[in-house]
């Protein structure tokens, strides 16, 4: 897990490279960025920085199991931190390390810490012990107390571009077709590209979710309240994933509609999108992508699932036409693999 | 390991604490008159110095009198600074909460001190103490033993229960002004021989909003990580800021109301590192300076040249569009905590534009045009032509939009139309109230030369509208709107010929029976 392996992230890794070589790292680091964009890779990797002087050391953080590496994640059954795991692990960082001249912490998903314990860790945040290392990772910096962020060393993280991800893709063995449509559809979130490429059951639940949704385009009301009603019943966690997916379409479905670049990457990806936007003016376009955020929001809010997902595709413009389901073939060939965009699209 | 420079760097006298002479000033006269209280209370936001403030005190306090050269003194002075004297007791009261930590502290309050006059508890966090502890320490905070001193310290007063606070002398940190904050961090570079511009000092201390903590930790990220001097550039990329030039492109594409253009200005400043929140923070931050200088040009707290600037930029804009976009980036923001921070952000900017490209129908336009002695019924058209709402006219000293629309007949346009279309309604409203209810149901399709093609939503429209008594009226409005002489065309609705969707859908067979229409979007 060497610095070069971390796919994009080149601003955060140099940073964190030169204040290694320097000697001038933080103790209290915080690493900001949406989910599965690599935070906790990176963290992994610094820890092995830090820690490993071998490749047992190396294999050993690779399994987790590093005597001088803490690991705390949420748990329970509200995937929360608590007080309680807090102390423990002040407790832990306290101590002198075994085998490193360090012991690195790692506490992901910071925000899933419990207000008390969020307090709880203020001081030694502000002054750990002269071996620890914290290492914080964080979906929003918003839900995170502000003391805790006056007291760490911020780097932010952010979704990488449709691009970095391919490259990374097709370092790691992937076709160029598969890195092309991986990327496309992967929100900039390289955790799930990999996750997407090693498990076909990943990468087929998006791509149903973006059928089903050109599907209910060309579709009346009956089918689409159908759809509603099977889709409510999948939970909330499901119901967000589709909804998210259909946000990713969307967004770029609407800078085709309002005539912005498209970066598709996949070339199947770029003409589903401009097939679509054909059809769809830019302010049905965005209403739409509003209706889809809000709905996101109103599901985890707790609204009638059911209800919100009606009114949604009651929102949905509907096509006069079909548009092709996009599928994963190895057909995308060679020659027109190189980043397509998508030229402005209907009125 | 370097220890964190704000750590390093953490004052170890009143004269050093920046900013808060008001409490160490005061902190400084009731040691020399004697005149200590037993307990305090420190208030203030993260990293403005309570903390820093509370050690210097407790050693201040306890060496007051002696003779400073004397090396028992230092030794003691020493001792303290480094957290070691054994009378200095300096609690975290967030991972001590429970009563139970209290009542040791409480029985162990009555023994002397060992080496020092005073027995300062410096209780940090102190909001965090649960409701028995806070209980159980009122006795003793009230009248403790002479030879001990109470400091707490918070950044959230209101958890504090009022019979606490009362028994405290309450001390309130102000935050540290930004100018103080670059002497500080000049002085720190200077002490570490680190390189920084003057202008990167600046962003960082702008950007900490008054904690120097936040100013100083920020620095150290910075110093630590980046090879040669720092420079604005690099704290943009480690806040995630974006560049003046981003947010005038957005000014520019908001005047013109270019959707294209200021999606791609975001896209650019988000491929370049900039963060979604920051974004929409600076760009809330930027209009607001705009509709300060639109409302008052003379107010110039920027130097020449980018007054200039930005008085060109304010002048593209009207307060509507400034109010618009502020209110959608404040949503946005709001919505960020939910939903994607980025695509909250493009939606953001596409409502912007969308808000003030259709202004909802205000009830208080057609009255404001209206003559201010206006209680006449029917207000003749002629008078007041254009609905032009009544701020524009009045703050900006372009010439109003309606004005030199009536110069050329050719400048009405269908983007034109539809954006004055609810004015146009509600100023046929005035005058010919059945004609008005019509056109709510048509909407502007397009215009060809001086022909008007509106879209009926349903046949009963169409019908009415058709009437040449009818046709005339909303000719004649918009010839004194707009000048020019306009043929009028009322298409049949969109659903009108794709009737399968009725037959099939239950529920707009429904929405029918019960006098809805259906129109295709788009």
């Amino acid at each position: 897990m060497s610095w070069e392996s971390v796919i994009g992230h080149t601003w955060a890794t140099q940073r964190l490279r030169h204040a290694l070589a320097r000697g001038t790292l933080g103790q209290s680091l915080l690493f900001i960025g949406p989910p599965q964009v690599g935070k906790t890779t990176l963290a992994l990797t610094l820890a092995e920085a830090l820690l490993a002087q071998d490749a047992r050391g190396q294999a050993l953080i690779a399994q987790r199991k590093h005597p001088d590496l803490l690991i705390v994640e949420p748990e329970g059954a509200n995937a929360t931190i608590s007080i309680e795991r807090v102390r423990e692990l002040q407790h832990a960082l306290q101590l002198t390390p075994m085998e490193s001249r360090h012991r690195v912490a790692i506490l992901a998903d910071a925000q899933a810490l419990s207000l008390g314990a969020m307090n709880a860790l203020l001081k030694t945040l502000e002054e750990p012990a002269s071996a620890a290392v914290l290492i914080l990772t964080a979906t929003s910096a918003d839900a995170l107390l502000p003391t805790i962020l006056s007291r760490c060393q911020v780097l932010p993280m952010r979704p990488l571009p449709r691009g970095q991800i391919e490259a990374g893709l097709q370092a790691r063995g992937a076709s160029p077709a598969q890195a092309a449509l991986l990327a496309a559809l992967a929100q900039g979130r390289v955790g799930w590209a990999l996750q997407a490429w090693r498990d076909a059951a990943t990468l087929q639940a998006r791509l149903q979710a973006i059928n089903d949704l050109l599907r209910l385009l060309s579709e009346g009301l009956t089918a689409r309240f159908a759809y509603a009603e099977q889709l409510a019943k999948a939970g909330d966690a499901h119901i967000r994933a589709v909804l998210q997916t259909w946000q990713l379409v969307w967004r770029d479905v609407t800078r085709a509609a309002i005539g912005c670049v498209v970066q598709a990457g996949a070339p199947s990806y770029g003409e589903t999108v401009r097939r679509v936007a054909e059809g769809v003016s830019p302010e049905t376009a965005a209403a739409c992508l509003q209706r889809m955020v809000q709905t996101e929001v109103f599901i985890t809010q707790n609204a009638n699932a059911r209800l919100a997902l009606d009114v949604l595709l009651i929102t949905l413009p509907r096509l006069s036409y079909g548009v092709e389901p996009l599928s994963f073939n190895a057909s995308e060939s060679e020659e027109h693999r190189s980043a397509t965009t998508v030229p402005a699209g209907g009125k | 390991m370097a220890q964190a420079l704000y750590r390093k760097w953490r004052p170890t006298s009143f004269d050093e604490v920046v900013g808060q002479e008001h409490v160490t000033q005061t902190l400084k006269n009731q040691i020399a008159s004697g005149r200590v209280g037993h307990a305090y209370l420190f208030v203030g936001s993260r990293g403005c110095g309570k903390t820093t403030t509370a050690r210097i005190f407790a050693r201040e306090v306890n060496l007051a009198g002696l003779p400073p050269d004397d090396p028992a003194t230092q030794r003691l002075a020493e001792a303290i600074s480094e957290g070691r004297a054994l009378d200095v007791i300096e609690i975290d009261a967030a991972s001590h909460t429970s009563v139970d930590d209290i009542r040791e502290i409480r029985d162990r309050v009555n023994f002397q001190p060992t080496e020092l006059r005073y027995k300062v508890y410096i209780i940090d966090e102190v909001h965090m103490l649960s409701v028995a502890a806070f209980n159980a320490l009122l006795k003793t905070l009230e009248e403790p033993p002479p030879h001990v001193i109470f400091i707490l310290a918070t950044t959230d007063p209101q958890k504090i229960p009022a019979t606490v606070l009362s028994r405290c002398q309450r001390f309130h940190f102000r935050r540290v002004p930004a100018e103080k904050i670059v002497q500080r961090l000049r002085q720190l570079c200077e002490g570490e021989g680190i390189e920084a511009d003057d202008a990167a000092l600046r962003l960082i201390a702008r950007h900490a909003t008054g904690s120097l903590r936040d100013a100083v930790s920020l620095l150290d990220q910075l110093a630590s990580s980046s090879s040669g001097a720092i420079t604005a550039a690099d704290v943009r990329e480690a806040l995630g800021v974006t560049e003046a030039t981003t947010l005038s492109q957005l000014t520019e594409a908001l005047s013109t109301r270019n959707l294209a253009a200021g999606l791609d200005a975001l896209q650019r400043a988000l491929d370049q590192g900039a963060d979604p929140r920051q974004i929409a923070r600076q760009w809330i931050e930027h209009l607001r300076t705009l509709l300060q200088l639109k409302l008052d040009p003379t107010s110039a707290v920027f130097s020449e040249g980018e007054h200039a600037e930005l008085q060109a930029q304010a002048a593209q804009l009207d307060v509507e569009q400034l109010t618009a976009a502020m209110r959608a980036f404040g949503r946005a923001l709001a919505e960020m905590r939910f939903a994607d921070p980025q695509l909250m952000l493009e939606l953001g900017w596409i409502n912007s534009v969308a808000g003030a490209t259709q202004p909802s129908p205000s009830p208080t336009a057609p009255i404001r045009s209206m003559p201010p002695s206006a209680s006449h019924p029917h207000p003749a058209p002629a008078t007041h032509p254009m609905p032009s709402p009544a701020p524009r006219a009045a703050k900006s000293a372009e010439p109003a939009p309606a004005s030199s629309a009536a110069e050329s007949s050719a400048q009405l346009t269908i983007e034109r139309l539809r954006t004055d279309w609810a004015r146009i309604i509600s100023g046929i409203n005035a005058h010919n109230k059945p004609v008005a209810a019509l056109l709510r149901s048509c909407h502007p399709e397009k215009v060809q030369g001086n022909t008007i093609y509106l879209r009926a939503e349903h046949d009963f429209a169409r019908e009415r509208m058709e009437k040449a008594e009818n046709k005339e009226s909303l000719r004649s409005y918009l010839s004194q709107a707009y000048g020019g002489k306009y043929d009028i065309h009322i298409l049949a609705s969109a659903t009108a010929d794709e009737p399968e969707d009725a037959e099939q859908d239950p529920v707009l067979k429904a929405a029918r029976r019960l006098g809805a229409s259906a129109r295709r979007k788009s």
